[in-house]
């Protein structure tokens, strides 16, 4: 592993394009060229033992743009690898244990999580969606959707923007009622065999459920631990049940294009902008897979008008600060860092609102970004962005 | 017909750029004919896009337009514009090319240029030539000195090629030259060789976007910024923004756009940039000296000759900085561009300038693909021609050769140096059909001159060349005052080749016997004004040059008023000098039709079998008592050929060659005569010899430099490179060594030798790589200054990287520390980018020494060609001639010329060969006539002349029993320091006689 690491390292030029590019740089008087640097000198158990892998975001901003193309991304998941699991950062890896013994990260029981989706259910139809139930284990629903056990158990409102846009779409899906974490801390601590078993669950859930679809799960590092899985493991064996794996934007458009949800705009009269979460964009575009930029403009330009590009978008953007578990993680300081070129193009960017499509990209910049770099902005997920425009017949 | 008859003397040359023509007019010198196909509209290529050429500076155009004209009117070259090659069928000796031309829509041989089409077409298109920054019309020249010199009519914007309407331009055409009933045609031309010089492509535009190009408009290329830079272009040579046209005042140039990047498919170093960027920054440091310039680079690639000395100068005496850092991101801040990049401890930094230049790089031409399968040519992995280190300009296919940066990004001294070569390569394989497609030129009669000087005077306005300073009219009106001006005007560009034919016009409806053009410099330009002169049957000696541009424009930039006062007086001298011109005879000398070459490593033993396959007698001189030179000590090849095996076929074929002599053991003793007709002695083992020929090539070679620093010559564990792949080549030896430090210019650049010997990198590199093999895990460290891998060679730096060899940065000011102390070496540096203190005790350290020239003082004295400061022979021109010298009949080439590998010295020994036969291809040298001239009654056989000629051209001989001076015509090179010296005044010189000299004296003090 150590010889793997020093040969991908061994490409690099020094051109210093990784650390113009990072945001994280200057974290511990560490930047990605010196990574590399000390990797290519066999300092890798030094590295190992550092701050920098778990603070490093691997947003892959710096990946895209190095002229020799290496992968820091994957050198910082390998070096997370490498920490024995008890000296994981905060509660990652307790997470990790979770969700593999009970099918969440925070270890909730099974009936406490029905109690909870069922009573959400039920607020939502009392409040604007008269006859809502919450869809648990239908089986042959078209779509299959894993819940964010972070909603779950300190923001369950925040549940019913999903909700309320497949009520008014008219769309079949449901949620499972075992194994329904969306999140994959596997990925985000560089334990790839646990990120399997995650995906394995929901796959398993896929298949026991008889859906066509499964969403792509929040937050964009699940989806994307999810979908490394998926295509290394699972797609022949699921597609040849006739099951595929979409992502939220793919859903929202479909219920737009196919004129069964309807907007007004006239309820968003502020300047949006669009942070795009890495993997969603660049992460995918990075592994050859279809980058989800203009899809998400297009939904934005369905629900408002005054829409602003940050400077650096789409393949460009940076980072939130908070990726790859970072959010997750206990180092304040460096999610402050880390934000602080997204917090400045924001605050230039003039806009009053950010639409994102990420659970921990929205948290960093309403929690942290917002308050440390006083942004004085709405934060918004791009289906709440939807759900609060709807206009329901 | 027996095989012979049926070898064709004519070639095909694709691609009308630098190289294309370069080629073209040797090859027709050689006694070849030529079609030049252009697919565009002009030949020209990008040089004639460019402001200035590095290093020298030199206006690009000005130097090229010469050529533009000897090319366009050559009756042996046949240019085709809008051209492509279809296909190839045949083999060498005799191809049929199918050429396929598109039709310009205007009769180049009834369009006058006059520009009225331009002026009526309603259709505004974007100006290719200046890169898109300014609009022309669809009926245009690419450029005012543009050859053909004809317009043409862009057919993709059109009104009437598109949609059938206007036609409008059709009746403003006095000459009745717009032809819409033209076809594209299709040319079946018989040819025996190819020569293939596409040039280069451009970098596609999702690679600039990357750095803000098309977002922010003060985002430019390069190539742009030369246009922009440039007199001729649309801002007239003010550097403006091209967002408000304010002065910059923060410049960054940004380096490796396209270039060493492999998500952009090009992994290799385009070669060039970092020169035209120290170039183009210096430029605008003239113009503008308060402007603040950064370059953001990777490694300063100046590794040609001269070129660190011009980075040199570009950081001490104009201040620009260098910042070792690709830029990560360009955002559009306001009114100014934020560039940010790591600095060297990592810090991601914030700088804000108003204007970027992205240093693009060259990539294969945009249809390399569809030529090689057309030409059946095989591409390397980037798709540039495919060619090997032994035979660089030769393709995959027999009679089809290459030259220019379509085999691999390169300058334009080296693209000519391979124009001339892939020229000299067409001439071996066609030597039988030398002389049997070409046409003589045959000039009409020269006409009588009588007493009475009717005198034409020509002002050219050069764009705002002149124009912008000197006032022109004025001085066109001036001139129409003088005594025996019949005739005076200055609407013109001077150089383009239409002018000519106005000019020969002029001559005969004005009936004028002397022609004054008032432009630029003689040094350039008169050659070809001369010849228009004999077109239209005036003696070329009839004519007279008043530099207005460089005396005037240039130097007095910023004073227009007086300016205009001395282009006034500097006409009113040409005048008062032209009255008393009187035609000289052009005289002819014969050449022996044998070469020498001296030294016989590959340069030496390349250019002497060129020679002999070009069907010449060659005197091959070794000092040594073996050939091969360098050769015989290198082991491998960076690009994998075995030295051995080529060595041993090429010194075969030397030895067995019915045309070469090859005198082993053997010095160069003195040399006299001069191009035809030199006689040099040569100290043999079996005494002294003397020889005859007509040519000289220097190909005396280099050697590894001595170093007395870092433990060399203490401890046996500090070698050099050379020394190094000696020991490799013991294979159980090299196994043995687990630690390696290699410190490059060790020696070289500002050390001991201040320029940097080029070959170090690569030879480093070859060595690392080659010792990973044998043992892969070996520690190797590579201490360097800058990594030099330029070119393809770039390959081979990344695969040493890939390997595990470590490369570490240091600067000249804190270079590693080695201590030899008997048995163990230690070697102390510092990683600047982790500022850690690296301490080795490794196996060997191997110095990179550089390369320094074989003693030639004597052998330079002899043949009285100058050095430079570095002990390299001095090429006439660093651009344009690079393998002559300025002592005609003698050329340079290998390590002799400048520290270069192998392929580059095969290129340029190709090259050397090349223009070596021309004299002896034609049989005769024509002297110019302004040689000196020793009047036998006023000479007292003193000698000064003699001893003071530069040239040996002055003799003293004996008539009627005294001694009289007598000058060598084809040795002088009119320079005038015996008739300066002349006690007597016995000796004038030919178009600069005491009496012409103070007439034009004697008119500066008459206004």
């Amino acid at each position: 592993m150590y010889e793997d690491l020093a040969r991908i390292a061994n490409h690099c030029l020094t051109c210093g394009t990784c650390s113009g590019r990072c945001a994280s740089g200057g974290l511990d008087g560490l930047d990605p060229r010196k990574i590399l640097r000390m990797l290519v000198y066999g300092q890798t158990e030094k590295l190992a033992s550092s701050r920098w892998p778990w603070v490093c975001t691997q947003c892959g901003r710096c990946v895209v743009a190095c002229p020799e193309g290496v992968d820091l991304v994957a050198i910082g998941k390998a070096l997370k690898g490498m920490r024995p699991r008890n000296k994981v950062p905060g509660s990652l890896h307790k997470g990790v244990e979770q969700v593999l013994k009970v099918g969440n990260n925070i270890g909730a029981p099974k009936d406490e999580y029905l109690m909870v989706m069922e009573e959400v259910g039920e607020e939502l139809a009392e409040e604007c969606c008269p006859g809502f139930k919450t869809p648990i284990d239908v089986v042959g629903a078209e779509y299959l959707f894993f819940p964010n056990s972070k909603e779950l158990s300190g923001e369950p409102d925040d549940m019913k923007w999903w909700w309320k846009v497949f009520y008014a779409g008219k769309l079949s899906w449901t949620v499972p009622s075992e194994n329904w974490e969306s999140v994959d801390w596997g990925l985000f601590t560089g334990n790839m065999e646990a990120s399997r078993k995650i995906a394995q669950y929901k796959v398993d859930n896929a298949k026991k459920l008889k859906v066509k679809y499964i969403i792509a799960p929040d937050c964009a590092g699940g989806s994307f631990g999810f979908r490394l899985n998926y295509e290394q493991y699972f797609k022949p064996e699921l597609n040849a049940q006739g099951i595929e794996l979409v992502y939220i934007y793919d859903v929202l458009m479909r219920l737009f294009k196919e004129g069964r949800i309807k907007v007004d705009k006239s309820r968003n009269p502020e300047l949006v902008t669009y942070h795009d979460p890495c993997k969603h964009g660049r992460e995918l575009e990075r592994a050859s897979w279809h980058p989800y930029y203009d899809e998400a403009r297009w939904i934005i330009s369905q629900c408002c008008d005054d829409f602003v590009e940050l400077a650096s978008n789409k393949r460009d953007a940076f980072c939130c600060g908070a990726g790859s578990g970072a959010w997750a993680g206990p180092y304040l300081d460096a999610k402050i860092h880390c934000g602080r070129l997204k917090a400045e193009q924001i605050k230039k960017s003039g806009a009053k609102v950010v639409v994102t499509s990420c659970s921990n990209c929205r948290d960093q910049i309403m929690k942290v970004l917002a308050k440390e770099y006083k942004l004085d902005i709405k934060v918004k997920y791009i289906w709440q962005l939807v759900a609060e425009s709807l206009v329901l017949e | 017909m027996n095989q012979q008859d049926s070898v064709t003397g004519s070639v095909l040359v694709v691609g009308g750029g630098i190289a294309g023509i370069q080629a073209a007019l040797d090859l027709s010198e050689m006694g070849f004919y030529v079609y030049l196909v252009e697919k565009s509209a002009s030949i020209g290529g990008k040089m004639a896009r460019l402001d200035k050429t590095f290093p020298t500076n030199d206006c690009s155009l000005c130097i090229l337009a010469p050529k533009l004209v000897e090319a366009g009117r050559s009756p042996n070259i046949k240019i085709l514009t809008n051209a492509t090659l279809e296909s190839l069928e045949g083999q060498v000796g005799n191809f049929t090319a199918r050429v396929h031309r598109e039709p310009r829509f205007i009769n180049e041989d009834l369009c006058t240029a006059c520009g009225d089409c331009t002026m009526y077409c309603p259709v505004f298109v974007s100006d290719g030539y200046n890169e898109g920054l300014a609009i022309t019309r669809a009926p245009h020249k690419d450029y005012p000195q543009a050859v053909p010199t004809s317009f043409y009519i862009d057919a993709k914007m059109c009104l009437f090629l598109n949609h059938e309407t206007c036609q409008i331009c059709v009746p403003t055409c006095q000459a009745k030259a717009i032809d819409f009933s033209q076809k594209e045609e299709r040319l079946d031309l018989s040819v025996g060789a190819v020569i293939l010089s596409p040039g280069f492509g451009r970098i596609h535009d999702d690679v600039l976007a990357r750095y803000g190009y098309g977002r922010f408009p003060d985002v430019v290329t390069s190539l742009e910024f030369e246009r922009i830079m440039c007199a001729s272009g649309p801002s007239m040579g003010e550097v403006i923004r091209p967002s408000d046209g304010k002065h910059p005042k923060r410049i960054a140039f940004l380096q490796c756009v396209g270039s060493r990047d492999i998500n952009t498919g090009n992994g290799y170093c385009s070669s060039v940039c970092c020169m035209y960027a120290v170039k183009g920054a210096t430029i605008v440091k003239e113009h503008a000296p308060d402007t603040d310039i950064t370059i953001f680079y990777m490694d300063m690639r100046t590794q040609g000759k001269g070129f660190d000395a011009s980075r040199q100068r570009a950081r001490e005496q104009y201040g620009i900085k260098f910042v070792r850092s690709r830029v990560g991101d360009v955002f559009q801040e306001g009114e100014q561009l934020r560039l940010c990049y790591a600095d060297r401890e990592g810090n991601r930094k914030e700088e804000d300038f108003d204007m970027v230049v992205l240093s693009v790089g060259l990539e294969s031409p945009e249809d390399a693909q569809s030529l090689a399968r057309t030409a059946g040519i095989k591409l390397n992995q980037y798709d540039f021609c495919r060619t090997q280190t032994a035979l660089p300009l030769n393709t995959t296919r027999p009679g089809v050769y290459v030259a220019g940066a379509f085999q691999g990004p390169k300058d334009i001294p080296e693209s000519v140096m391979q124009a001339i070569g892939s020229a000299a390569l067409a001439g071996e394989a066609l030597h039988e059909a030398r002389g049997r497609n070409v046409v003589k030129k045959e000039y009409p009669e020269e006409m009588e001159v009588g007493q009475d000087p009717r005198i034409g005077v020509l002002v050219c306005h050069c764009g705002i060349n002149i124009g912008g300073v000197v006032n022109v009219p004025e001085v066109v009106k001036y001139a129409s005052t003088l005594d025996n001006v019949v005739f005076a005007d200055g609407s013109l560009y001077a150089c383009s080749q239409d002018t000519q034919n106005i000019i020969k016009d002029t001559i005969r409806e004005h009936n004028l016997n002397r022609v004054i053009v008032a432009a630029c410099t003689p040094r350039t330009h008169e050659p070809g004004f001369q010849e228009t002169l004999k077109d239209a049957g005036l003696n070329g000696c009839l004519f007279e040059m008043a530099n207005i541009r460089d005396h005037c424009s240039w130097v007095h930039a910023h004073e227009p008023a007086e300016a205009t006062a001395k282009a006034k007086d500097l006409v009113r001298m040409a005048v008062a000098k032209a009255r008393l011109l009187a035609p000289l005879p052009e005289q002819s000398v014969p050449v022996t039709p044998r070469a020498l070459v001296i030294g016989g490593g590959v340069a030496g033993m390349t250019a002497a079998l060129s020679i002999a396959d070009q069907g010449f007698q060659c005197f091959l001189v070794e000092k040594s008592g073996e050939l091969g030179g360098n050769l015989r000590h290198i082991r491998t090849i960076l690009t994998g050929q075995n030295p051995a095996s080529m060595l041993a076929e090429m010194e075969g074929r030397v030895r067995n060659h019915p045309r070469i002599k090859v005198y082993t053991h053997t010095v160069v003793g003195n040399v006299s005569g001069y191009i035809g007709n030199f006689k040099t002695d040569l100290q043999t083992e079996n005494g002294l010899e003397q020889v005859e020929h007509g040519v000289v090539i220097l190909a005396t070679g280099g050697r590894e430099h001595h170093v007395e620093k870092y433990g060399y010559g203490q401890s046996s564990q500090v070698v050099t490179q050379l020394e190094l792949e000696e020991i490799l080549s013991d294979v159980q030896r090299a196994r043995g060594i687990n630690e390696v430090v290699m410190i490059q210019c060790a020696g070289s650049r500002g050390d001991d030798l201040s320029y940097c010997s080029k070959i170090c990198c690569g030879g480093a590199v070859k060595n690392a790589l080659r010792l990973k093999d044998l043992n892969p895990n070996a520690r190797i460290y590579v201490l360097y200054r800058d990594v030099r891998t330029y070119g393809f060679m770039e390959d081979y730096y990344r695969q040493a990287r890939e390997k595990g060899v470590i490369f570490v940065n240091y600067e000249k000011e804190n270079p590693p520390v080695v201590s030899a102390d008997g048995e163990r070496v230690a070697v102390e540096f510092t990683d600047l980018l982790l500022n850690e203190k690296i301490s080795l005790q490794p196996d060997l350290v191997v110095l990179s020494v550089g390369v320094v020239p074989n003693d030639v003082e004597a052998l330079a004295k002899t043949l009285k060609v100058p050095l430079t400061q570095d002990n390299f022979f001095l090429e006439a021109h660093v651009k344009l001639r690079p393998v002559e010298m300025a002592v005609s009949g003698v050329y340079v080439c290998g390590l002799a010329h400048s520290p270069k590998p192998i392929d580059e010295a095969i290129s340029q020994a190709k090259a050397a060969a090349g223009k070596a036969c021309i004299p002896l291809a034609k049989g005769f040298v024509t002297v110019e006539p302004i040689v000196s001239e020793v009047n036998k009654e006023r000479c007292i056989g003193c000698g000064i002349c003699e001893s003071l000629c530069p040239y040996k051209a002055i003799r003293l001989v004996k008539a009627d029993g005294k001694k009289k001076a007598e000058t060598i015509a084809a040795s002088c090179k009119g320079c005038g320091i015996c008739a300066s010296h002349c006690p007597t005044m016995a000796i004038s010189m030919g178009g600069f006689t005491t009496e012409e000299i103070m007439a034009q004296i004697r008119a500066f003090g008459e206004c």
